[in-house]
């Protein structure tokens, strides 16, 4: 909700607020996500896509503090395997991040507001695998390939930094953000780098 | 002083790695029983199916490390003449290769019902592979191989191997044992689209047949001895014992395949274009009856050839005479079980003194006397745990050889061939 967020203050002091700053924001939401590579390398890149929805209740703080929480979504997938192996790879991270940041009083294009701010907060991540196995003498003899699948639920934690940025309005404003979160994904850490745009209102 | 060397890596497949010829210098859930979602050969179906399996000896879940294997990925090794002009010991070899040593593997996972499932194709061939290398461990204990023999052995899983001479460039579809490295390669897949070889069980115990040749026959040196004896000179005066050796290895390892799989086809999920060159069941007279004379022979037609195109010709060669070896050890195993058969096969190696082929092997000046199937022939049969299993394999081998009893000593007395090669 960064438009809420960006809506007032500015360092060192910030300027008092013509209007209520939007409350409520929406964002769609696009990352690189880094993740522990199985085959021993450092990581191995994955694009992602998702949303947020967010809260602000900067009220509960002082200018230039800004505060909100949220409901994070990032969905990836891939496919990988030969012919006769392939293994599909579908995460779905559901995240609860409380986002604190801090409204500068430097204002590009004048109108244009920017938050720096830590965030963290409780996440899940649903895998769901599919396994498509076809061996060629199972073919050959016309039996069908072997479709399976697994999913589980890992509980974690997302933490991280961001910027965000926002014009808001009198009605729709304009919200967004870049943000770095470490991704804690049961034994497994994820880094993601993001980028959200969406509306304030 | 230096003394030439043969680097040899016993891959799965001839044409793309067979031999190089190289001078070197001579002078999570944490552990326990865990199961685990992985691709198995279902003897009921006949091909390979996603199941669940127990595995006994993880001591490192993610890692997929414990007594069977150790993965290692992300390693770089670069086998380049120039780098190894120097080197004398194993760790100097090490270090000539190894540009990166790679790092601990991290397999992903997903818990449903007690059950790990891969979560990815990368964490699925780890595990399968893992599995694999414990069937074929458990199916060699079970024949006698001692608990500390390959305990843990390397398997680099992926690796980057650039070979600059022979069959150079990148390395991708194959598995090789690399006895310079005391350890296992499972080369990313290209072309090879079937069943992955990390996955197909009767190939990981193909080479884990070759480490088991290496660990008995050669007391697992990295460099075995007969390689400092033996065609020293070129050009080389008998050849026999280095092309029998070859021979061996691969005759051997494909029984190895067949005895923990059960699947004498074992090949064909992965190697499905190449048919049944090496099926060992199923008789068919030119894959399976051969001969010291035709061994000999083809020992002939090379002697003209230079050391490197000789290796190449031999490269295919020991596959089909090793199919010969693979197909009397299955047929002997009709009559006596196939399992007393290995039991036989790796008591041979060894553990059955002065007449186990690594004695023979070590006390053999110039290979001559193991250059002759009837050597490893009476070799194996004396180390068959009973009589019935010695008689099988004496009348599947003097059928499928051609060998005259009288060769093979008193325990085939008697015997009467099989008779399927018209002997």
């Amino acid at each position: 909700m960064i438009g809420a967020v960006l809506a007032v203050a500015a360092l060192p002091a910030a300027a008092p607020a013509a209007e209520p700053p939007p409350r409520f924001a929406i964002e769609a939401a696009a990352a690189v996500v880094l993740r522990d590579d199985p085959q021993g390398s450092l990581f191995v890149a994955e694009p992602a896509y998702g949303a947020r929805a967010t809260v602000d209740v900067s009220e509960l703080l002082p200018d230039p503090l800004r505060l909100d929480v949220g409901l994070l979504w990032y969905a990836s997938a891939s496919t990988e395997g030969t012919f006769g192996v392939q293994v599909g790879t579908a995460r779905h991270t559901f995240a609860l991040p409380v986002r604190l940041g801090w409204e500068l009083g430097f204002r590009p294009f004048d109108a244009l507001r920017l938050v720096p701010y830590l965030g963290a907060g409780p996440a899940a991540t649903l895998t769901v695998v599919d396994y498509a196995v076809r061996d060629p003498v199972g073919l050959e003899r016309g039996l069908a390939s072997q479709e399976r699948s697994a999913s589980g639920w890992d509980p974690g934690a997302v933490y991280g930094v961001g910027l965000g940025f926002g014009v808001p309005t009198g009605g729709i404003g304009f919200v967004g953000r870049i943000e770095a979160l470490r991704l804690r994904r049961g034994p497994n850490d994820d880094m993601t780098f993001g980028l959200g745009l969406g509306a304030s209102f | 002083m230096c003394q030439p060397s043969v680097l040899r890596f016993f891959s799965v497949r001839r044409k793309a790695f067979a031999i190089l010829s190289l001078a070197i210098a001579a002078c999570a859930p944490d552990a326990g029983v865990v199961d685990m979602a992985v691709l198995q050969w279902n003897p009921d179906t006949g091909v390979y199916e996603l199941r669940e399996a127990r595995l006994t000896t993880l001591e490192d879940v993610a890692a997929l490390r414990g007594a069977a294997a150790t993965p290692i990925g992300d390693a770089e090794i670069v086998i380049e003449g120039g780098r190894l002009a120097n080197v004398s010991t194993e760790q100097q070899f090490r270090d000539a290769v190894l540009d990166n040593p790679g790092r601990p593997v991290e397999a992903q996972f997903v818990d449903q019902g007690g059950v790990l499932y891969p979560a990815d194709f990368h964490s699925l061939n780890l595990a399968t592979a893992y599995y694999n290398f414990e069937q074929a461990r458990t199916y060699a204990l079970a024949r006698g191989l001692s608990p500390e023999k390959l305990r843990g052995v390397p398997f680099y899983y992926f690796p980057t191997v650039q070979v600059f001479g022979g069959s150079s460039g990148r390395q991708v579809d194959n598995a090789a044992w690399f006895p310079l490295l005391r350890s296992f390669l499972l080369y990313p897949f290209d072309r090879l689209q079937d069943v992955p070889l990390a996955m197909n069980q009767g190939v990981v115990a193909h080479e884990y047949g070759h480490g088991l040749f290496n660990a008995e026959v050669f007391d697992g040196a990295w460099i075995p001895g007969y390689l400092g004896v033996w065609c020293t000179e070129e050009p080389c005066e008998d050849e026999r014992g280095i092309r029998m050796i070859g021979i061996l290895e691969e005759g051997f390892a494909d029984a190895w395949g067949v005895g923990v799989t059960g699947d004498p086809r074992f090949m064909r999920h992965s190697f499905f274009d190449d048919g049944d060159a090496r099926n060992p069941s199923g008789f068919f007279a030119p894959r399976h009856c051969s001969s010291q004379a035709a061994f000999e022979q083809k020992i002939q037609q090379t002697r003209r050839l230079s050391r490197a195109d000789s290796d190449a010709k031999w490269g295919e060669w020991e596959y089909q005479f090793g199919t010969v070896l693979a197909g009397a050890l299955y047929r002997a195993g009709q009559d006596a079980g196939y399992d007393r058969v290995m039991d036989a096969l790796l008591a041979s190696y060894r553990a059955s003194g002065p007449t186990s082929l690594g004695a023979i092997v070590e006390e053999d000046p110039t290979g001559a006397t193991i250059g002759n199937f009837a050597t490893v022939a009476r070799a194996v049969i004396g180390a068959a745990p009973d009589t019935p299993t010695q008689r099988a394999l004496c009348a599947a081998w003097i059928d499928r050889l051609a060998l005259d009893p009288a060769d093979l000593g008193p325990l085939c007395d008697g015997v009467v061939p099989n008779g399927e090669c018209g002997r």
